[in-house]
This record gives C-alpha cells, sequence and structure tokens, in this order.
C-alpha cells in the first residue's frame, strides 16, 4: 500500500511535471505571452490546470491501472504542449498524432468493448486527417495563401467544427470521464486557440469568415437541440461540446469578418466578439469539463448509457448536490458563474446589433436569435441531467460497491478545483481584460459591462454563501410525509431526465433524432461514407469472371498510377 | 438633485414596496368580480403571506439543502428583477438570468422532495421555460435596445402586436391560462401551484413573495416596454417623469386585463403548447424586424 502510495507520487509529479515543462519552456523561450502569443499562454495555463483536475479525477476513477494511465497523461500533456510551441514546424503534426495515440495508454482499465474501441477510433481518425492538413500548412511557404487554407480545415476538423462533429459523439460515447475532461478543456480548445494565433491575424479577408459564420450557427441550433434530447448522458454532453464549440467559432467568425473595417460600429463588433471569445473559451473549458466529471462519474458508479437508470445516483456519493451542481448552474446561466457572463454579454453585442443601422442588424439578428434557441436547450441539456442524476430520489436497493470515501475526497478536489474557477472567474474578469493584447479590444461600453457582471456576480455568490452557511431564517427542522404522494415514499415517483425532453420531442425533437435516440443528421453522414466505401466492394461482387481478377486488379493500379504521375508531371510543367 | 428628481424617487420607492403587495389582489378581486363573486380583498394576498412567514417550515424527509435555501434565493432572484425594472440599476438585460435563477430555484425545491407532483410540475416548467425563454430574450432585447417605434398606424400596429406576443410570453413565465391555471387545484393539471404542493409554512411564504413579486416586475417590465420605445413623449425631463408616473397606473392596468383573462379562460392541453409558443417565437421575430425596420 505504502508503496503504492510512493508511486502514485512519483506519478504526479510526472504529470505535473509534463503540463507544467511547456508554459515554462513558453515563457523562457523569448515569445510574446502577453502580445501576440497570448493564446498560446492561454492554451498552456488551461492544460496545466485541466491537468491537475483530471489527474485528482483518476486517482478515484482508476485504482489499478493508475501508473499506466499517469503515464499516458504524461506522454498526453508533453505532445500537447510542444503542440502549442511547435508553430509551423514538422513537429505540430508529429506531436499531436503522438497526442491521440497516447490515449490508448489513458484508456488503461476502461473494458475494451465495440464502444471503447470505436472511441479511439474516431479519436484517431480525426487527428489523422487533421495532422494531414496541418503537414499540408507546414509544408507549404510561408506566404502561401493555400497554407492558411489547410491549418483552418485541420483545426476545424479538430475542434469538432459544424460538419466535421461526427467523430466527437462517438469519442465521448466509450471514453473514461478523466480523458473526456481532458479532451473537452484542453484538446477541443486547442484548435480554436491556434486559429486565433495564426490565421485570425494573417487572413484578412471577410469571404472565409462569412462561410465559417452560417456554418458555426447552424452547428449551434444543431448542437443543442440534439444534446437536449439525447439519452446517453455522454453524448448529450458530446453535442453539448459542439454547440459550445460552434458557439466559439461563430466568435470568431464575427471577430474576423469585421477586423479590417473602418466603421466604427463594426470594429466595436469584430473586438467585442474577440473578447466574448476568450470569455466563452474559460467557461466552455472549465464548466464543461466539470459536467464531463460530475456526469461520467455517476454513469461509470451506475455501468449504464442511459440517463433513465441514472436517477438520483448522485445522492449516493455523499457530495453536496449544491457543490456537484456548479457546471449546471454555469450552463444555465445563473449570475454569480462564468456561464452567466458568456451568455449576458452575447446578449449585450447582441442589443448592439439591434442599435446598428438597418441593413447589418436585419441581416445578423435573425441569425444571432436562432443561436439563442440552441444555446437555451443546450443550457437545459445540463438541467434536465443533473435534476434527474443528483436531485431525483434513488432506488434505495441500489449499490455502489466501488465507492468509498477516499474516491470521495478525490472527486471533491477535482471537480472543487473547477467550481472555485467557475465561480472566481467572473469576479477577475475586469482585471483579466487588462492584460495589454486583451486590453486594446475592449471599448469602454463593454469594459463597464464586464464590471457591473463581476458585481452582480459577487453579490449573489456571497448571498448564496452566506445562507448556505447560515441558512438565515429558514433552517428546516421538523421533516414528515405529506399525504400527497399517496403513500408513495420516493423512488417509486421519482423523474427520469426523459420526463423533461420527450414532451418536446413530436415538436422539436423528432426531426433531429431518431426513435433509438440517434442524431438523424450524423447517422445520414455516416450512411453517405459507408456506402461510399462500400463502392469497391459493389465492383468485386459485380465481377464476375474471377479468373482475371489479378490482371484486373494490375489494369486498376496503373491507371491509378499513370494518372498520378501525370498530375505530377503537369504540376511540374505549371512551374515551367 | 432636482426637487422633480427627489419626488421621482420617492415615488418608485413607494412603487417598489407597495405594487407586489397589491396587484395579485388586484387580479384575484377582478377574476371573482368577473364571475358573480364578491372575492377577498385586495391585500389578501399580503396576509395570507404575512400568516406564512410566521411560521415553522415543515418539510419532506427527501429534502436537503436546495428544500433550504431555493426559497430565499427566488425571492432574492425576484427582488433583482423587481429593482432593475424600477430603478434600472442595471440593463434590462440581466433579467433573463434571474429569471433563469427564480426558475431553477422552484424546480429544484420541487425536485429534491421526490414526490410525483413535484417530478410532474418541475417537468412542465421546463417544458414552459425552453419555449417561452428564447421570446422573452427578444423581447428584453428591443427593450434594451434604442428602437423608438414612430406615430404612424403601420408602426403603432407593429408595436401592439408586439406587446401582444410579449403579453403572452410573459403569460407562460407567470404560469397563467392558457399555459397553467392556478385556480383548479387539480394536482394534475398544475405546473406552478405543483411544484410548491410540499411548501409549508415560512418556506410557503417566500415561494408566494417572491411569485408576486416577480408578477409585478413581468407587468411592470411590460408597461416600460411600451413607454420607452414609443414617441409618445416629449424628449427632456418633462417626458421622462411622465413615463416614469405611468408605470404604476399602466401595471394596475395590466393586473385588471389578467383577471378578466383568466376568468373567461382556460388551460390548454400541453401538446399544444409548444407549437404555440414555437409560433409566438416566429411571430415575435418577424416583429422585431419590422419594429427594426418601421
Amino acid at each position: 500500500m505504502e508503496e503504492g502510495r510512493k508511486f502514485s507520487f512519483v506519478s504526479s509529479i510526472l504529470v505535473g511535471a509534463s503540463a507544467f515543462v511547456p508554459l515554462i519552456y513558453f515563457l523562457w523561450s523569448g515569445a510574446d505571452p502577453l502580445g501576440s502569443d497570448f493564446p498560446i499562454l492561454l492554451g498552456l495555463i488551461l492544460q496545466v490546470y485541466i491537468g491537475f483536475s483530471a489527474f485528482m479525477l483518476v486517482q478515484s476513477y482508476e485504482t489499478i491501472y493508475t501508473e499506466r494511465v499517469a503515464f499516458g497523461y504524461a506522454i498526453f500533456w508533453t505532445s500537447l504542449g510542444i503542440c502549442y510551441l511547435a508553430g509551423k514546424t514538422v513537429l505540430l503534426p508529429v506531436s499531436l498524432e503522438i497526442a491521440s495515440f497516447s490515449t490508448i495508454i489513458i484508456y488503461s482499465g476502461t473494458e475494451f468493448g465495440r464502444k471503447q474501441i470505436e472511441s479511439l477510433g474516431s479519436l484517431l481518425l480525426a487527428s489523422g486527417i487533421s495532422a494531414l492538413f496541418l503537414s499540408a500548412w507546414v509544408f507549404l511557404p510561408e506566404n502561401d495563401p493555400r497554407g492558411l487554407f489547410f491549418l483552418t480545415i485541420g483545426l476545424l476538423v479538430k475542434s469538432g467544427f459544424s460538419g466535421f462533429h461526427i467523430w466527437l459523439p462517438k469519442v465521448n460515447e466509450g471514453g473514461p470521464s478523466h480523458a473526456l475532461g481532458s479532451f473537452a478543456g484542453a484538446l477541443e480548445i486547442f484548435p480554436l486557440l491556434l486559429f486565433t494565433r495564426y490565421v485570425l491575424p494573417n487572413w484578412q479577408d471577410p469571404f472565409l469568415y462569412s462561410i465559417l459564420f452560417p456554418l458555426a450557427a447552424l452547428g449551434v441550433f444543431f448542437g443543442g437541440i440534439t444534446s437536449f434530447f439525447h439519452k446517453d448522458p455522454k453524448k448529450a454532453l458530446a453535442y453539448s461540446s459542439i454547440e459550445s464549440i460552434n458557439f466559439l467559432w461563430l466568435c470568431l467568425a464575427t471577430t474576423g469578418m469585421f477586423q479590417t473595417s473602418t466603421e466604427p460600429e463594426l470594429k466595436f463588433l469584430s473586438n467585442s466578439f474577440y473578447i466574448l471569445f476568450f470569455i466563452s473559451l474559460l467557461h466552455h473549458s472549465f464548466s464543461k469539463t466539470f459536467q464531463v466529471f460530475s456526469i461520467g462519474l455517476v454513469a461509470r458508479l451506475r455501468n449504464s448509457s442511459s440517463t433513465d437508470e441514472m436517477k438520483g445516483i448522485g445522492r449516493y456519493i455523499g457530495i453536496s448536490p449544491l457543490w456537484m451542481g456548479i457546471g449546471t448552474f454555469s450552463y444555465a446561466v445563473i449570475p454569480g458563474t462564468l456561464g452567466f457572463v458568456s451568455e449576458a454579454t452575447y446578449l449585450f453585442l447582441n442589443a448592439r446589433i439591434l442599435d446598428m443601422p438597418l441593413g447589418r442588424s436585419v441581416f445578423l439578428l435573425p441569425a444571432m436569435i436562432f443561436i439563442f434557441f440552441g444555446i437555451v436547450l443546450g443550457g437545459f441539456t445540463h438541467i434536465r441531467l443533473f435534476l434527474s442524476l443528483f436531485l431525483s430520489f434513488p432506488n434505495p436497493n441500489t449499490a455502489l460497491p466501488e465507492w468509498n470515501p477516499v474516491k470521495r475526497r478525490w472527486v471533491l478536489i477535482s471537480v472543487g478545483s473547477l467550481a472555485v474557477m467557475i465561480l472566481l472567474l467572473p469576479l477577475l474578469l475586469p482585471f483579466i481584460l487588462q492584460i495589454p493584447s486583451l486590453a486594446k479590444y475592449v471599448d469602454e461600453s463593454l469594459r463597464l459591462w464586464i464590471q457591473s457582471l463581476a458585481i452582480v456576480s459577487g453579490i449573489t455568490v456571497m448571498f448564496v454563501f452566506s445562507l448556505v452557511f447560515f441558512r438565515w431564517s429558514h433552517k428546516i427542522r421538523k421533516r414528515k410525509y405529506w399525504d400527497c404522494g399517496n403513500g408513495y415514499l420516493g423512488p417509486e415517483l421519482s423523474i427520469p431526465a426523459t420526463v423533461f425532453s420527450e414532451p418536446l420531442r413530436n415538436s422539436i425533437g423528432r426531426y433531429f433524432l431518431t426513435k433509438e435516440g440517434l442524431s438523424i443528421i450524423d447517422q445520414s453522414v455516416l450512411n453517405f461514407f459507408k456506402r461510399f466505401l462500400n463502392v469497391g466492394e459493389y465492383i468485386l461482387k459485380s465481377e464476375e469472371h474471377q479468373d482475371e481478377e489479378v490482371s484486373h486488379y494490375l489494369a486498376i493500379s496503373s491507371v491509378f498510377l499513370i494518372t498520378i504521375l501525370a498530375v505530377l508531371v503537369i504540376g511540374d510543367w505549371g512551374k515551367i | 438633485m432636482s426637487v422633480n428628481s427627489l419626488l421621482l424617487i420617492v415615488y418608485q420607492i413607494l412603487i417598489f414596496i407597495g405594487l407586489p403587495l397589491v396587484l395579485g389582489g388586484i387580479v384575484r378581486k377582478v377574476r371573482a368580480r368577473t364571475q358573480g363573486r364578491k372575492g377577498p380583498k385586495i391585500l389578501q394576498v399580503f396576509y395570507e403571506i404575512r400568516k406564512y412567514l410566521a411560521k415553522e417550515p415543515i418539510d419532506n424527509p427527501n429534502s436537503g439543502i436546495f428544500a433550504e435555501i431555493s426559497p430565499i434565493i427566488s425571492l432574492y432572484a425576484a427582488i433583482m428583477i423587481w429593482s432593475i425594472v424600477i430603478f434600472e440599476w442595471a440593463p434590462f438585460i440581466l433579467i433573463p438570468f434571474f429569471l433563469a435563477l427564480y426558475r431553477f430555484c422552484f424546480v429544484s425545491f420541487a425536485m429534491e422532495s421526490g414526490t410525483s407532483f413535484g417530478g410532474l410540475g418541475s417537468g412542465r416548467e421546463i417544458l414552459l421555460s425552453v419555449m417561452a425563454e428564447p421570446t422573452i430574450i427578444l423581447m428584453i432585447l428591443v427593450a434594451q435596445s434604442h428602437i423608438e417605434l414612430s406615430l404612424t398606424p403601420v408602426s403603432a400596429l407593429i408595436g401592439v402586436l408586439f406587446l401582444l406576443l410579449s403579453f403572452v410570453a410573459i403569460l407562460a413565465e407567470l404560469a397563467k391560462p392558457p399555459f397553467d391555471d392556478p385556480r383548479t387545484h387539480l394536482e394534475l393539471t398544475m405546473v406552478h401551484e405543483a411544484m410548491i404542493l410540499e411548501a409549508s409554512g415560512r418556506t410557503m411564504g417566500y415561494l408566494e413573495l417572491a411569485s408576486q413579486i416577480k408578477l409585478a416586475g413581468l407587468l411592470s417590465f411590460l408597461i416600460k416596454l411600451a413607454l420607452e420605445h414609443s414617441k409618445l413623449f416629449p424628449l427632456g425631463e418633462f417626458g421622462n417623469i411622465t413615463r416614469e408616473l405611468l408605470v404604476l397606473p399602466g401595471a394596475v392596468g395590466l393586473a385588471i386585463l389578467l383577471g378578466f383573462w383568466e376568468a373567461d379562460s382556460v388551460r390548454r392541453k400541453w401538446s399544444w403548447v409548444p407549437e404555440f409558443m414555437g409560433l409566438c417565437f416566429l411571430a415575435i421575430l418577424i416583429l422585431g424586424t419590422l419594429v427594426k425596420l418601421s
């Protein structure tokens, strides 16, 4: 036991160092952390923090293969750190691939079934495709515009942008919670920060952003609705991630679209959405990781993928639902949380859009309002999961043999570290926005707005804390059953998560999900790819002359080879 | 500070304290009179709340932290909404967030007790909120903007239609017919009442007080939305004071209208609610665009 603890300590040092060293190297490398390299700085800081929280959860989650998982995390954080530091070098795609392959070790201890293999496969496939495009950027000359184009595609794929998102729910379906939290809090935001560092300042043409804007808006709408109706909590969180990530892309698209504008209102919009991007990124990173950790924990304890089978399990873990609900409060945009600051600022900017000259506001406002619908449903996804998993009354015969006070302590530290940031950052934002690289984008009205949000957040959080500790005049001393309930005592009547979503299924849900709970859009895309990949099989089946198979294959291969050579030769002629 | 401003602040403080205590009573009185009954006193709601607040709360053995803190937090959220509407110390944009806090308090209170009615009411409350929230957000965006409707007949018509749909969204938020019917006391048809069926004593007092303050807040907000975005009043101090003075009669007028509405309408079936609210959202979106264009 003691030896195990010593090794665990060594593992902690190993993981901590792997997350920290890239940050320290970055600070000593002569980069400009408070200037143009601010996105890189933020990414590296976030990976240190999320790395800490994830590793605390590993201590609770994984008891047999802790050292192996720690080793996987050491490789993962080092490689992800190198991804940030690599810049336009071959190290970028290579380290991205290493980070992705390290997840095989991180998944140690998970019982490998179809879902787990699909999860790893999807992650590796997305990383592989992304790495191909990143390599194209790396090997193209510095000023070649095609390079930025390839870089953008690679980053869109890796972040789960609308249309490129299909791998993300698959990854979430089978992965362990600590890994999924790390992906949500660090891996998914890495492409966005790289885009902010390398594409946004260098691609001034609004054309790219005017394509990204509607696609991102669709992603928010689709992600929010799908997550609300999904029955698997991990996949529901994945679609919620798609909604959040696309909202972040929307902020970047709006920033890019108007960054060269000379009109003050549009310039204000561009700058303010840039700031909103960073606020929402922090919200996504901390709140989504919190949600994946807390809801994933319940899913693991119940060993189920159906929300309805998990009702009330959160009551058994011995941690106050108030504490386990802080991520939900953030997504429910309750004042005092990061989610509140993010959404309130988005509303503030929409009100400014409404005040803009006629043509532009009439164009932008309907899009922004439909995005609200996605955001609102995305928020209610978290509310319905929390209400059912943590507040519903559980079956008293449910046993959780794996659970014990030591595990509880690690979970408390893990989610507690994230909760602190969700509650503290709204108060610190007015000071954070004074960092030179951000201050130049902050208009006076936006500064005052963020300040007032910080004050409102501070008052609300203090009020709630005072109530939690002192109860004021509302301490309930007497408890008894009323007759409303007809003699039933709780578990028979408690509410599963589908109670909240099913009444809306006929009106909205049926257009987005099948009866089995699968996304109609994603299934259609997957079926298309499946048919496309089966073309070869179809050709082979239609082939009747078995004896000539070899010569046919040779002929087809030769034709492809000649075509590739012809393309290369023509390309060279073009250069001459 | 001029004498007018000082008087205005005193007037606002009086409204802030007094209006929530009488608006609910006015609704009940008008409803009773419309149905040919005498009805309770206008201050009856206030007397009931006072009676509740004097009693010790008793709660379900299954309940925990949320049952203890939710009622006071819902009151806090309602007071924040009400103070923003009356004193405008913060932008109207903050209202949906305090509405979210208020709603979460009620729903978590109901869910934690683990009774059938609590769960049933919470589920319905979430359904109403999902459908009403985008409409309310759009309404608040217009309120926050500097759009002013001109006095042409077309603008007036668009403005009136916009306010009518806003009123519908507020009915959903306030759990009034056709979305909910607080009078029936048939548990299977209730939303708001079902959520607080377990509440007693001081718990009930806080929740009821929060509901009354929210009623005053949303009705007054609708009046302010109408007054502040039309060119009915001249610019300057006189116009501003007139607008503020009209909040009280406007809110009382809306409460009377609500009383008539409650007396003469019924709750519709649930499958109708999402379709109707979806339609409202689209209509208010189109009207919002037309408001901007007019």
